[in-house]
């Protein structure tokens, strides 16, 4: 009894030391968009992003900016989340860091490529890890926007004709979109002196995901574009490993689980470029059926050796979330006012409907993931000369309306399920920020 | 016989830490790397990232560097190798300038230097285990700085920025039955409330060009640490034989980790012949402020057996209070030379340098007499290296190699009995690396 109290002891003290679950995640960015004009534009950009927001929403659009630019902003969002009391989550408040770098080569080469950082930042967190047991009323969406966005691309203009001084035609680009995550090893066991003791490594990986896009004058005034963002996975995995413990046997404990998850997502768009009324209609598949679900299996059955497969137990297995894919329709509109030379003035809107990938809660789970109508707004500044030389200021403001519905439990489900009989959810989720970029 | 634990709550709050990184103990670039380091007043690439800001803004256009570097560590302890694992990573930066509204020079950079096998890895020790304190994995963490720079005036660059560390705080709860005849029949899972935290510390410089024939530079890098806070709470039923046994277990836990001292540099490049440059730089560190990385720790364990069934306890775990460090402040001098080779083929390079670097690192740690071990020894550093810059297109190749020295230093203890006892440790470091650059203007 002694030795079986010890290695409780032990095994706790060693996860208080090292199970640091160091998660990563993905994307306020795939909520709210990234960077204050596509914020604004309800999340279009396929075809018509911007600047260094292009990183994200389709790298072959950097070769249109010809100019050196570091951006700054800063962004935050509340949640008022109901099921149908009010869940709290934490608000959201970071800081953007964008820059666009021309790569001035000479010759038939000039403007053809450019580079381009984007940053997106949490005040005071890198990356929140929130796994809850299923049966725990909650949102998906709040956590997944508490993360560090990391990206970096490059684009090639492979235009051949040109238009008022713009290049025409094909563009290609490329980038990486990345991720912490967490891999640990703890080991405990008894040391010279009989005691329980631990040994503790854990090491912060990377997670990656490809950012691939292409897009294509149409005409003098529209763009078409298409993007491909892989599968970005924050996975955190610490395994507690228990030994010389005499005829005790403890089962290798896997602390792990999915923290931050982006599935695969294809968006194509058309977009009206120049002119004083622009706009974007764009259409988004995501892949969440390959959503595997948050929590991961904390005792695991055990490889046979000489068979090489997985012999079976009894241990238990989190349920699947039985997510569906998604479409995400946008449509937005920018009005372009030349107040002066050298001064623009933008006013822009935009709206898009965000289907839920969460099916209803009528097992023993209750993981919410419902519809949103996204209504965005926002104006931008820029200034050229013979003002100013490469100055811009953009403000934007959502209203993120979830659409509530109904998670009526089925009679199998366990009594004291917190979801039982039904659960009615809704809220609003409510965003803004704004971002200076001075170009040199 | 089959027992079993009801554990239902499990509340930790986990350190997780980030030490130093390698820009600090082997260098960030070649080119600085070859010189022991003693580029403040004499760089504007993408080093100057950790270097001295200000000298982003000493050139103009897009300079992008990606470099590797291995550093072989054979340190040990009683003749013993100690098991201090080799440093290799992928360094890599961004440098690019011009002018704001067509007037103010202006600058911005980014550089990180990411080791290959995983950003960040820690292990975590007791206070009494020897370990080489300042270089056992203190240099596989990830580094990542941004900063910017102006030249408000011909003779002046100013530059500043932050650098980034992360931690982790959180809580985890495992709950169930754990079956020990048959583990893997366990019902048990887990929740998992974490948060990576980002740490940002500052640094700034300024670089002033005293004519063609030399340069000054000051830069500060500010201290940064970890205050990592550890709850644990447990309390549940222990199932032996049909009877349970209620059972709670605290645990409160403070630490500080990540420990980088505050730096003060004066740097100074002179050239006092063409295609020469002498650089020397003398840092202050700051080692006194070095905190314990050792865990401030409570821990109880308490259970209620039924009447008539007696069990047996450990005692409680006594308050671990860590003992002061006492490390204390040094003066590291530095002194790097470049010179470029004359009448080369100028069709093909613009410049080709020899380099060569010397640097002392007095150690900060006090010698170990009582129940801590923190090894560690004075570090001289001999570094050579070259370097390649074609014309067209304008590319550049740097390499470097250093080898520290780490004399023998004997530690004595004053208890005879002490667990660990006297003990030698020496050693010596082998780092190589090259960095591929290119610049467009």
């Amino acid at each position: 009894m002694r030795r079986l109290v010890s290695m409780a002891g032990g095994l706790l003290a060693a996860s208080v030391v090292a199970v640091s679950a160091r998660t990563a995640h993905a994307s306020p960015e795939d909520v709210f968009g990234y960077g204050a004009r596509s914020s604004a534009l309800a999340g279009t950009g396929t075809a018509s992003a911007e600047g260094f927001e292009s990183v994200y929403s389709n790298p072959a659009l950097l070769p249109y900016s010809h100019t050196t630019k570091l951006t700054l902003g800063v962004m935050g969002a509340a949640f008022e989340l109901n099921a149908p009391g009010r869940i709290t989550y934490k608000p959201l408040t970071g800081s953007i860091i964008g820059a666009v770098l021309p790569v001035p080569l000479p010759g038939v080469m000039k403007d053809r490529i450019t580079l381009g950082v984007g940053f997106f930042t949490p005040f005071d967190l890198i990356v929140r890890g929130n796994i809850l047991n299923p049966e725990k009323k909650q949102f998906l969406l709040p956590d997944r926007t508490q993360s560090v966005a990391v990206q970096a691309g490059m684009g090639v203009d492979l235009s051949w004709w040109k238009d008022r001084g713009r290049s025409m035609g094909l563009h290609l680009g490329g980038g990486i979109a990345a991720l912490a995550a967490l891999d640990g090893h703890v080991l405990v066991a008894v040391d010279a002196t009989g005691k329980i003791g631990s040994v503790v490594e854990d090491t912060l990986v990377a997670s990656y995901a490809p950012i691939v896009g292409a897009s294509m004058d149409v005409g003098k005034d529209w763009r078409a574009g298409i993007a491909f963002r892989g599968e970005l996975v924050g996975r955190f995995n610490v395994e507690i490993l228990v030994k010389d413990l005499g005829s005790i046997t403890v089962p290798p404990l896997q602390i792990s689980g999915i923290a931050q998850y982006d599935p695969h997502q294809l968006s194509a768009e058309l977009a009206r470029t120049t002119g004083p009324i622009r706009g974007a209609l764009s259409v988004t598949w995501k892949h969440w059926s390959g959503y595997p679900g948050a929590p991961e299996a904390t005792v695991r059955c055990p490889l046979n050796e000489d068979t090489g497969e997985t012999d079976p137990c009894d241990a238990l297995v989190p349920p699947s979330p039985e997510f569906h894919d998604t479409f995400v329709p946008r449509i937005a509109g920018e009005y372009v006012w030349g107040a002066r030379a050298g001064v623009d003035l933008k006013i822009r809107a935009g709206y898009a409907f965000e289907m839920g990938a969460g099916p209803e809660q009528t097992g023993e789970t209750n993981i919410y993931d419902e519809h949103r109508s996204i209504l965005s707004f926002g104006a931008g500044l820029d200034l050229q000369k013979p003002v100013v030389a490469g100055l811009s200021l953009d403000f934007f403001g959502q209203v993120q309306l979830v659409h509530g519905r109904t998670h009526e439990k089925d009679a199998s489900v366990a009594a004291d399920n917190p979801g039982r009989p039904d659960v009615k959810t809704g809220g609003v989720i409510l965003a803004g920020g704004t971002q200076l970029g001075v170009g040199f | 016989m089959r027992a079993a634990i009801l554990a239902s709550a499990v509340a930790i709050v986990a350190p997780a830490t980030a030490l130093a990184h390698e820009p600090w103990t082997y260098g960030f670039g070649s080119r600085p790397a070859a010189m022991a380091g003693a580029v403040s007043a004499d760089t504007t690439d993408f080093s100057a990232n950790y270097y001295n800001p200000a000298g982003l803004a000493g050139d103009v256009g897009l300079r992008l560097s990606v470099g590797y570097e291995y550093a072989f560590n054979n340190l040990s302890i009683n003749d013993q190798d100690s098991g201090v694992d080799p440093v290799h990573g992928i360094a890599f930066g961004i440098a690019a300038g011009g002018k704001a509204f067509g007037v103010l020079p202006i600058a911005i950079g980014i550089a990180a230097h990411i080791p290959d096998d995983g950003l960040s890895r820690v292990t975590a020790l007791r206070e009494g285990v020897p370990r080489w304190e300042l270089y056992d994995s203190r240099a596989a963490v990830l580094f990542l700085t941004a900063n910017a720079a102006i030249k408000p005036l011909d003779w002046l660059e100013l530059g500043g920025g932050v650098s980034f560390l992360a931690a982790t705080e959180g809580r985890f709860e495992i709950t169930g039955e754990a079956n020990v005849i048959a583990p893997f029949d366990s019902h048990l899972r887990h929740e998992v409330d974490a948060n990576l935290t980002s740490v940002r510390y500052p640094q700034a410089g300024a670089r002033i060009h005293l004519g063609k024939g030399a340069d000054v530079a000051l830069v500060y890098r500010h201290e940064t640490k970890l205050q990592l806070s550890l709850d644990a709470y447990l309390h549940g039923d222990i199932d032996f034989a049909g009877i349970l046994v209620p059972l709670t277990y605290n645990l409160e836990s403070r630490t500080v980790a990540a420990f980088l001292p505050a730096q003060l540099v004066v740097g100074t490049s002179v050239h006092p012949v063409k295609d020469l440059h002498v650089n020397a730089d003398i840092s202050y560190v700051h080692w006194s402020g070095y905190d314990s990385p050792t865990a401030k720790t409570t821990a109880s364990l308490r259970a209620k057996p039924p009447e008539g069934f007696a069990i047996d306890l450990p005692g409680d775990v006594k308050p671990t209070e860590p003992v002061a460090p006492g490390f204390v402040d040094r003066i590291v001098p530095r002194i790097g030379v470049e010179w470029f080779v004359p009448k080369l083929d100028e069709k093909a390079f613009a410049r080709v340098a020899l380099r060569a670097g010397y640097v002392f690192e007095g150690s900060p740690v006090p010698p170990q007499s009582g129940v801590t071990n923190f090894v560690d020894a004075d570090r001289h550093t001999f570094s050579l290296g070259a370097g390649a810059i074609l014309r067209e297109p304008n590319l550049s190749l740097d390499l470097h190699f250093a080898y520290s020295h780490l004399p023998e230093r004997i530690t004595l203890k004053k208890n005879p009995a002490d667990v660990i006892g006297d003990y030698r440790q020496s050693g010596s470091m082998v780092s190589l690396g090259a960095t591929m650059g290119a610049a467009f203007r």
